[in-house]
């Protein structure tokens, strides 16, 4: 229940905001009163980011207004929407890992005291006040490099404390927290409401939007659906305001689970991190999708399978014969291929041409005696723009010329034209409009009919539940779950993230 | 770990292999050891370490100074040519002029590099370039007047037993280190370093920041200059060149990374010892003065191959156990 | 449900021009330095003087290949200024003056400044030292071992042979220096754009990450091109000495600052991935034309070092503004 102390905090109205042509949020009103916490839920792109970035000065609306206590305001970046009592808590931390904790904390706010030199006192004591509010105790002179996930979000959690602010938001601040984390983490909102701030809290995990939420707004689209008070939500209705079709309208039919059909991978090996045993299979045709909280070592379980990942004692079998992938050059000779998370940094080459970029792979396969085989090279590119219809005005373009949607195409598509026996992709829709989201489930259902093995990371339940056969759920570097058909349910999933019994030891078989 | 543990996993190695240099060279030659020499060492060093501590300021905010050379030189060829030699006000002159331009040298720079948003490499290169046909301007040769009392600022020697050559080290090292862990302006270029976006989000002013940055750069090579017309008595355009190469070295093996965000000036002294100490015992041992860019280009090629492949097996490990402490 | 497919994309006649319309402006800016040349002191358009203006530019651009292959994998070569005075120094002390060893002095000074080179790569790609300190600190050691085996004063003299290549005219008309840079030219240009190696490197330099995630030995080919860039620097000290006939210690030193100018100017950008070598060439040419220019205007050295230093401030400006404001 809000308090009622109901001062209206945070009210944004009409909203518009658009990005090279894409329209990301298409006037949206949404408000936020002192002493509330106000759930945002939508799926991947439906344009809670950009709102919320919107709200943080860091983007400046098309046109809308934005009120912060009554008053009207326009920010040109993060400093003053934090003059204004705005606080962000991101998923990703803004914490500098090479200094200690106290700094982190009042960076940029240094504390003085005798002639002018920061005063460690001063930050002693801020640290005090912030933390203890917040029913935690950090030594101040730790460097944050060398804390876990969980502590370092309390010290972003305490950074954006030392400012004051008036209204948070907390960008899917559960990811990476077990249920246990997770019960402190509300602890600490459940304060903040208290003392009568407002808090936004953005989160893909419905069942704890449906805890801790008085108010709750589900956008879609860019729009928002509906705005309504807890009463009036529950599980179902918030799923299907949020995707707003069945899940046969968004993901391709699954093909299901046979046990008959041939085995076409298997991967058995020690995650160095975690240093425990890990190993599943890939059947035919099956989609294998790779779940769990984030940071247990999923991602450099994918990594492994392309020879970047810290694995011990390796055996990759692909159609029964071992293979070496000791880095990707061995491993795309064996037909493996891997979609990064981190499109701009590891997928795409952003001042290079679309052709270039879509060619990437197979310079060596295009090639004569040292030479590119340019016609040859220019055909196979060409279809593949057609197949995935990549919107260019030409190939010779920029590839950050292009959305994030077309980007990922490329990134995709280059693989495709490598035409791979076995396909990694970690988070592949993530930054991803919704038609090109449908389009790469299609795709990743085509490669599965046609005798791929295809593994997916994802942290977006939907998706692992509507697009996946089989799900294996890790946790500290195992596998704690493998579940296939009906058993792929949100409840069954959370449950085996934080499991503390792993496959192997329990002799299910795999 | 804490940041104590993390200075000490930083600076400690330089000054134990520092050490070892020191004693094995005493073996090696007798004459090592008085106080003459090391005297001589003081004298040498003092620019090395002035200039270092320059360019570990540049380097700490994932930047580069290439034109330390060039304004050296600038600084030296202005202070051996300024009017009224002889007279009090030529003293006063030669203080303020070179370091001054030094000053505005490196806040040009930092403008440049901020503003235009251009990588630092080129900028600071293409600026030395132009300062060095600036002093080749002033003075096209070496030569140039120095007033007579001023050598006693590298010579003299305090209560007639601190060499201030000594003196200015010790200062230096200490208000410089001072100013990186305690003063707003020293975190700053800290955290610039660690990950720009985010420290300019916390609102920490980092074009400021970097802009005084060169500009402290261009001051202290405008100190080295003017160190170096008392030293020699005369000027030299292109006296200042060796110092580009020397800088980025010392500030590298006395712990600085060349990525930014860690490092400091503890390791300088350490640093720009052992790089003189080659010299000194190249010299000592009658070995030809050529071996030294072969033993200087060999050591940089080592230190940073240590440090790279070093980054999973760090001397920290000890410092492991430090870890989560104080967590409650 | 199905993939709708698009209509397929018809090249553009003019693609290639408005692609490559900043080198078509560096050759039209060169042809407009030519004439400012001729109007500052006539007889600068003479045959005579444009050859000694090619052949000054011959070398800068021998250098320049090295450099551009090694700019465009995002790195930088500091070491080219020493390596250029150890082929200069070391070809006449080789040959001193006779024809009889050309081809193993040659063969040894190119082999030597592909290991340099390699060296550097090696440093840069596979122990992830930075370029700039590492090209400096092999350049150091090169600077060593020449002082070393010369003594600190450099004898010898170039054979008939190199001096013939240095000053000599091909057919009488063209110098034969500015022939071997037309066709190491048209190698160069041929190899980047159309092999496999050319493709593989600005991928490397637009995104090493992803290129490496992409299946592209990522080190091979930063070493290749450091190496690259020590046999052409070495390269073009050896035929200096052919032009000079004595070789002189420091020859190589402004080569440093100068073959990157010419890089930059001719468009390649210094974080890598874009740009090529035939604006290389239009940037030496710019680069000695402006130097000539000016000593006829009687601008002393001074001038024109701050020239240079300027001439990179702008060229920067006016290529890449807007990605640092991004």
């Amino acid at each position: 229940m809000p308090e009622k102390s109901s001062s209206l905090l945070l009210e944004m109205r009409g909203i518009v905001k658009t990005f090279d042509g894409t329209c990301a949020v298409k006037g949206v009103d949404f408000s936020c009163f002192r002493g509330e916490i106000h759930g945002l839920v939508g799926e991947n792109g439906a344009g809670k980011s950009t709102l919320m970035k919107i709200i943080a000065g860091i983007h400046s609306p098309d046109s809308g207004k934005i009120f912060i206590n009554g008053k009207e305001c326009k920010f040109a970046g993060y400093s003053q929407a934090r003059k204004a009592g705005v606080g962000v808590v991101y998923q990703e931390l803004s914490l500098l890992p090479e200094l200690t904790v106290g700094e982190n904390i009042v960076l940029g706010v240094w504390p003085r005291g005798a002639g002018g030199l920061i005063s460690w006192s001063k930050i002693r004591t801020i640290m005090k006040t912030v933390l203890e509010g917040i029913g935690v105790e950090i030594d101040p002179d730790i460097l944050v490099s060398s804390l876990p996930v969980a502590i370092r979000q309390k010290v972003e959690i305490g950074k954006v404390l030392a400012q004051e602010p008036e209204l948070f938001i907390f960008d899917e601040p559960t990811a990476p927290l077990s249920r246990d984390e997770v019960a402190v983490l509300f602890k600490i909102l459940h304060d903040l409401k208290k003392r009568g701030k407002g808090i936004i809290f953005i989160s893909h995990r419905i069942d704890e939007v449906l805890l801790i939420s008085d108010r709750i707004t589900v956008m879609k689209d860019g729009q928002v659906v509906v705005t309504d008070s807890i009463s009036e939500f529950n599980y179902q209705k918030l799923i299907s305001s949020m995707i707003g079709r069945t899940m046969s309208e968004i993901f391709p039919a699954k093909r299901g689970v046979n046990p008959n059909v041939k085995v076409l991978l298997t991967f058995d090996g020690i995650l160095r991190q975690f240093g425990k045993r890990i190993a599943f299979s890939v059947r035919e045709g099956e989609v294998t999708g790779i779940g769990g909280l984030q940071g247990q070592g999923q991602i450099e379980l994918c990594k492994s399978f392309f020879g970047i990942g810290e694995c011990d004692r390796l055996k990759l079998l692909i159609n029964n014969s071992p293979v070496s992938n000791k880095n990707p050059i061995q491993a795309m000779r064996h037909g493996i291929a891997y979609i990064p998370e981190n499109r701009n940094e590891e997928g795409v080459f952003l001042i290079l041409s679309v052709l270039e970029n879509l060619a990437a792979n197979t310079i060596n396969r295009h090639s004569r005696m040292g030479f590119i085989k340019l016609k040859e090279e220019r055909s196979v590119v060409q279809n593949m723009i057609e197949r995935l219809s990549i919107q260019i005005s030409s190939v010779h373009q920029a590839a950050q010329s292009l959305s994030g949607g077309n980007m990922q195409k490329l990134v995709i598509g280059k693989w495709l034209i490598f035409n791979p026996r076995v396909i990694v992709l970690v988070e592949p829709t993530k930054g991803v409009d919704i038609a090109t989201k449908q389009q790469i489930y299609i795709l990743i259902r085509q490669l599965a009919d046609n005798g791929v093995a295809v593994i997916v990371n994802t942290s977006d339940m939907l998706e692992l539940i509507g697009m996946c056969d089989r799900v294996m759920v890790m946790n500290r570097g195992t596998i704690t779950a493998c579940l296939e058909g009906e058993k792929i349910t949100e409840g069954k999933i959370m449950e085996a993230s934080v499991s503390r019994e792993d496959i192997l030891e329990t002799g299910v078989v795999i | 770990m804490t940041e104590k543990y993390k200075n000490l996993q930083l600076f400690l190695p330089v000054y134990i292999i520092f050490l070892l240099i020191y004693v094995v060279a005493s073996f090696i030659e007798p004459t090592f050891f008085t106080w003459n020499n090391n005297v001589n060492l003081f004298t040498r060093i003092t620019p090395l370490v002035l200039i270092g501590i320059a360019q570990t300021f540049v380097i700490l905010t994932g930047g580069i100074d290439l034109s330390v050379g060039s304004v050296i030189g600038l600084a030296n060829v202005i202070a051996v040519s300024l009017p009224f030699v002889g007279t009090p006000g030529n003293v006063i002159l030669w203080f303020l002029v070179p370091t001054l331009i030094g000053l505005a040298v490196g806040l040009i720079n930092g403008f440049i590099i901020t503003r235009g948003g251009f990588p630092p490499l080129i900028v600071t290169l293409a600026m030395g370039v132009v300062w060095q046909g600036v002093s080749l301007f002033i003075l096209s040769e070496p030569g140039g007047k120095v007033a007579r009392g001023v050598s006693l600022y590298v010579t003299g020697k305090l209560f007639n037993f601190l060499p201030v050559p000594l003196l200015i080290i010790i200062l230096a090292i200490v208000v410089f280190q001072l100013v990186l862990r305690r003063t707003a302006f020293g975190r700053s270029v800290y955290a610039i370093g660690g990950n720009e976006t985010i420290a300019s989000e916390s609102g920490i002013p980092c074009n400021r920041t970097k802009i005084w940055v060169y500009g402290l750069s261009g001051f202290l090579a405008g100190l080295v200059g003017l160190y170096l017309s008392a030293w020699m008595s005369s000027g030299d355009p292109l006296i200042g060149d060796p110092y580009v190469l020397n800088s980025i070295a010392i500030a590298v093996i006395g712990g600085t990374s060349l990525a930014g965000g860690t490092g400091g000036v503890l390791g300088i002294l350490g640093g720009a010892y052992i790089w003189q100490l080659l010299n000194n015992i190249l010299n000592l041992m009658a070995v030809s003065m050529f071996y030294q860019y072969i033993a200087k280009g060999l050591i940089i090629i080592i230190a940073l191959a240590a440090t790279a492949s070093a980054g999973g097996i760090r001397i920290g490990a000890i410092f492991r156990k430090f870890g989560i402490k104080g967590v409650k | 449900m199905t993939l709708e497919k698009t209509s397929s994309i018809k090249g553009n006649r003019w693609g290639f021009v408005s692609r490559n319309r900043v080198t078509f402006f560096l050759f039209l800016l060169v042809i407009i330095l030519f004439l400012i040349g001729e109007i500052v002191s006539r007889g600068f358009l003479g045959y005579q003087h444009i050859g000694d203006i090619l052949r000054a530019a011959s070398f800068l651009g021998i250098v320049a290949i090295g450099q551009t292959l090694v700019l465009l994998t995002a790195g930088i070569d500091l070491s080219v200024g020493p390596l250029i005075t150890m082929g200069n120094v070391f070809i006449c002390m080789l040959l001193n003056g006779l024809d009889v060893n050309n081809f193993w002095a040659f063969a040894v000074l190119i082999l030597l400044g592909l290991v340099f080179g390699a060296l550097s790569g090696l440093g840069v790609a596979y122990l992830r030292i930075s370029p700039l300190v590492m090209t400096l600190a092999v350049g150091s050691l090169v600077t060593g071992i020449t002082l070393i085996y010369s003594k600190g004063a450099p004898n010898g003299f170039a054979s008939p042979m190199l001096r013939e290549i240095g000053v000599g005219y091909f057919l009488n008309s063209i110098p034969i220096i500015v022939v071997i840079w037309i066709v190491l030219s048209t190698v160069t240009i041929v190899l980047l754009n159309f092999s496999v190696y050319g493709r593989k490197l600005i991928h490397v330099g637009a995104n090493a990450n992803a290129a490496n995630l992409s299946g592209i030995n990522v080190r091979l080919v930063k070493t290749i091109a450091y190496a690259v860039s020590g046999a052409t620097a070495v390269l073009a000290g050896v035929f200096m000495a052919g032009y000079t006939q004595t070789a002189f210690l420091g020859i190589g030193n402004q080569y440093i600052m100068w073959s990157i100018t010419a890089v930059v100017i001719g468009g390649t950008s210094l974080m890598g991935g874009k740009g090529g070598y035939a604006g290389t060439i239009a940037g030496a040419i710019i680069l000695i034309l402006v130097g000539s220019i000016l000593t006829l205007l009687h601008m002393p050295e001074a001038g024109r070092r701050i020239a240079e230093g300027l001439i990179i401030l702008i060229m920067i400006t006016i290529y890449f503004r807007k990605r640092g404001r991004n």
